[in-house]
């Protein structure tokens, strides 16, 4: 789980104009008014603001840059968001997600947050088996079935779909007057997983209001109840109908802390600094995925049980601790907004990971335009490997998992924003993703140097937002 | 009037100043700590205040409008600020195409606004007018003369320009944020560092009316979240004329001498400065009917009580 101020921007953001949000007043005329007007009558003028807005440049010797103004979210006053996401793997997994936020101001700095969301997941992901040179049949996760891999392809597991309720409550109000608290409460359930998390965090301003130091902590408690069991660690794939390695459902507690500072560094520009601390316990693992056991010369599957070859369910450590530093700068460049965002993640699963992100507020009118770039890379996890091999002493941990190995992304996107009267706002936002690996070495071996063993995966990630 | 400010802190935790200046109330909002600080902040911005008050006032002896208005038909040199107002002024009676004329005060002679009259008649209506009119003045950029009997006036300008004024000397003095309010007249100094807004009530004359039954002075006020920028409302629901059962509202159309028709009852503009958010209201109250479609035009954020 993400604590709010981890990834998310510092709430101490420049107020671009889309926060704008008053509605106009118009009741009904009062009486009839007869007009007895003399000649020259009323003829609508058209634009002068801009005229008007260099007059007062020259009157006041420079201008202002705009106002922002807001109605106070007073009692009875809702605000509304609603996105639609879809992110879309070429010939892998395909997410759509609706999100619903709903805020209410309840005056004097306190506010109510409710947040919906509905994602669901479909497709096929990479099942951690490696590809080969013939065609490979597996045990779908249920035991109920089975599924066959054709010769030269990446092993996918097909039977994905899922369907995610989540919900988020939270609770912000003031404490005296430099401080702010947030307390909230996170839940979310799936088909094999259910979440929960309770969240808080407090800031307090210092330094006449330049300075803000947050401490955040999270604690969430999951339970995955896999489809047909949770599988014994390297354990191997049993042919259809015998479940006689998987057991029930197991659990994890993902407790997060974070201590962060905004500090502003002069009139337009912002800085963040955030130091996480998250640690996992419990079971770790992903119940679905598999390593390849095969002949460290030939790389050719070795025999498993029935008529299947030998998989084996892969096994993680049950606690994982992971140091993250983050740190934003945020420039306003006249109406114009840019940030710029490095993040370093550690691990004791020795996965290094940094991420180099940055954004452009482009205002153009009445309406902007938001180039976004990112960029990923990472290390692999020390148990991290491509396939085991038939004959050798099994590791304690090991993993297949793609997202445990060397790789690196990018992203490149752009919003298009439109404020609209009475502080609506209509977003659309594009991003291509692409990820490329490192082909761990264990899979360099005989036939398996044929295939392509960490392909690249692109999306395309579209989404729709609406604000009122 | 007593020309004393004080300060306090208020329930919110920022400073309070407060002076009488101009006709209005006048307010300053701190997020400075000490009270020093705050003292000191209010007497920039309160000196700021009366110095333009004293300079500007028609209604005082000696200072430029007063040579201006009785330069009895000769030029009157002026100094830099006096002659970037007027120049403002001109550019405002173009972009109003002459509704917004500083000459226009002369009119308020004929038109009283205080209730049940008669209305004037056309004649004394026309005499005003050859008085009325910046087409009259001769500005060369330094020296203005006007017409004998021809006054000018700030009174449309002048809050506005002292808000933004002071508040660009209240940025200079402090990294803190400010609200510099004039009566309702308001701008930040500058945005507050942490980018939280600063709470502002702008009186609601919509929901003034429907308060009409209760206190008589109790006046609804919107609150609003200021980021940036300044707030101005024109207009006022008190002063009108009522003459054979039609209601004439106090804003006077100079090209016409006659009461600006189905005006707004007012009309408030957030702008990144006040003196913006104050001509834009202005110009709005002088389309009359089409203040709404006006506004619109402007791209501006606005709220109109009819």
């Amino acid at each position: 789980m993400q604590l709010s101020g981890s990834s998310t921007p510092p709430r101490h953001q420049p107020q671009p104009h889309g926060q704008l949000r008053p509605r106009h007043e118009l009741p009904p005329h009062g009486q009839p008014q007869a007009p007895p007007r003399p000649a020259g009558a009323e003829r609508p003028q058209g634009r002068i603001a801009v005229a008007l807005a260099a007059a007062t440049a020259s009157l006041l010797g420079g201008g202002g840059s705009g106002a922002a103004v807001a109605e106070e979210p007073a009692d009875g006053n809702w605000d509304f968001d609603v996105a639609l996401h879809s992110y879309r793997e070429a010939d892998r997994v395909n997410d759509a997600s609706g999100t619903f936020l709903v805020r209410r101001g309840a005056g004097g700095g306190r506010e109510f947050r409710l947040l919906f969301t509905i994602d669901t997941l479909t497709g096929a992901s990479a099942s951690g088996a490696a590809a080969s040179g013939r065609a490979q049949t597996f045990t779908s996760p249920s035991g109920k079935a089975s599924y066959t891999t054709p010769a030269g392809e990446t092993p996918l597991d097909p039977t994905f779909l899922d369907t995610r309720i989540a919900l988020a409550a939270n609770l912000v109000r003031p404490v005296g007057r430099f401080s702010q608290i947030d307390v909230g409460l996170s839940l979310s359930n799936e088909w094999d997983y259910l979440h929960t998390g309770v969240n808080g965090r407090l800031s307090r301003d210092f330094n006449e209001r330049r300075s803000t130091l947050t401490l955040a902590a999270a604690v969430a408690r999951d339970t995955i109840d896999p489809e047909g069991g949770a599988p014994l660690p390297l354990s191997p794939m049993l042919p259809v109908g015998d479940l006689s390695n998987k057991a029930g459902s197991d659990d994890k507690t993902v407790t997060d802390f974070l201590i962060g500072v905004t500090q502003v560094l002069g009139r337009n520009t912002i800085g963040q600094l955030n130091y996480t601390l998250s640690i996992a316990d419990g079971y770790l693992t992903d119940p679905y995925k598999l390593l390849s056991v095969v002949d460290r010369r030939t790389g050719e599957p070795a025999p498993g049980p029935g008529e299947l070859d030998l998989y084996l369910f892969e096994a993680r450590p049950d606690s994982r601790a992971k140091h993250s530093l983050f740190g934003l700068w945020r420039r306003a460049l006249g109406r114009d907004v840019v940030d710029l965002s490095y993040r370093y993640m550690t691990d004791d699963w020795e996965i290094e990971s940094h991420t180099l992100e940055t954004r452009y507020r482009w205002e153009l009118g009445s309406f902007y335009l938001q180039p976004h770039l990112r960029y990923y890379t990472q290390s692999a996890a020390e148990f991290y490997q491509g396939a085991l091999f038939a004959g050798e002493e099994l590791p304690r941990f090991a993993s297949a998992d793609y997202r445990l190995g060397e790789l690196d992304s990018y992203t490149v996107g752009l919003t298009y924003g439109r404020p609209l009267p009475h502080g609506r706002q209509w977003t659309v936002r594009l991003e291509y993703y692409e990820q490329s690996g490192t082909s761990p070495p264990e899979l360099a071996v005989g036939s398996l140097r044929d295939f392509d063993q960490f392909p690249s995966v692109d999306a395309l990630i579209a989404e729709t937002g609406f604000r009122w | 009037v007593s020309r004393r400010a004080t300060v306090r802190r208020a329930e919110e935790g920022h400073w309070l100043g407060t002076f009488q200046a101009m006709a209005s109330r006048c307010e300053v909002l701190m997020d400075v700590r000490h009270q020093r600080e705050a003292d000191r902040l209010l007497g920039i911005v309160s000196g700021e205040a009366w110095r333009l008050e004293d300079k500007f006032s028609r209604y005082l002896r000696g200072n430029v409008v007063d040579a201006i208005n009785h330069g009895n038909g000769s030029p009157v040199e002026v100094d830099e600020e006096t002659a970037r107002l007027l120049d403002f002024a001109v550019q405002l009676h173009r972009l109003s195409e002459g509704r917004f004329d500083i000459t226009s005060g002369v009119l308020g002679r004929v038109w009283a606004f205080d209730g049940e009259r008669p209305l004037p008649g056309a004649e004394e209506i026309a005499a005003a007018l050859r008085l009325v009119g910046w087409h009259r003045a001769q500005w060369d950029g330094r020296r203005l003369r006007l017409e004998p009997g021809m006054q000018i006036d700030f009174g449309g300008i002048g809050k506005e320009y002292a808000v933004d004024r002071a508040a660009q000397l209240a940025a200079e003095a402090t990294e803190s944020s400010c609200v510099v309010n004039f009566g309702g007249d308001l701008v930040l100094s500058r945005p507050r560092p942490t980018g939280e807004p600063w709470r502002v009530g702008i009186e609601d004359a919509a929901a003034d009316r429907r308060a009409e039954d209760e206190t008589a002075d109790r006046r609804a006020t919107r609150l609003i979240l200021l980021y940036a920028g300044g707030l101005a409302t024109s207009g006022t629901t008190k002063r009108f004329l009522l003459a054979d059962g039609v209601r004439y509202g106090h804003i006077l159309d100079p090209t016409t001498g006659w009461p600006v028709q189905n005006a707004p009852r007012s009309v408030t503009v957030a702008a990144g400065s006040c003196v913006e958010a104050g001509m834009i209201a202005t110009l709005a109250m002088l389309q009359g009917a089409a203040a709404e479609s006006f506004l619109a035009a402007q791209g501006v954020r606005h709220w109109i009580a009819r």
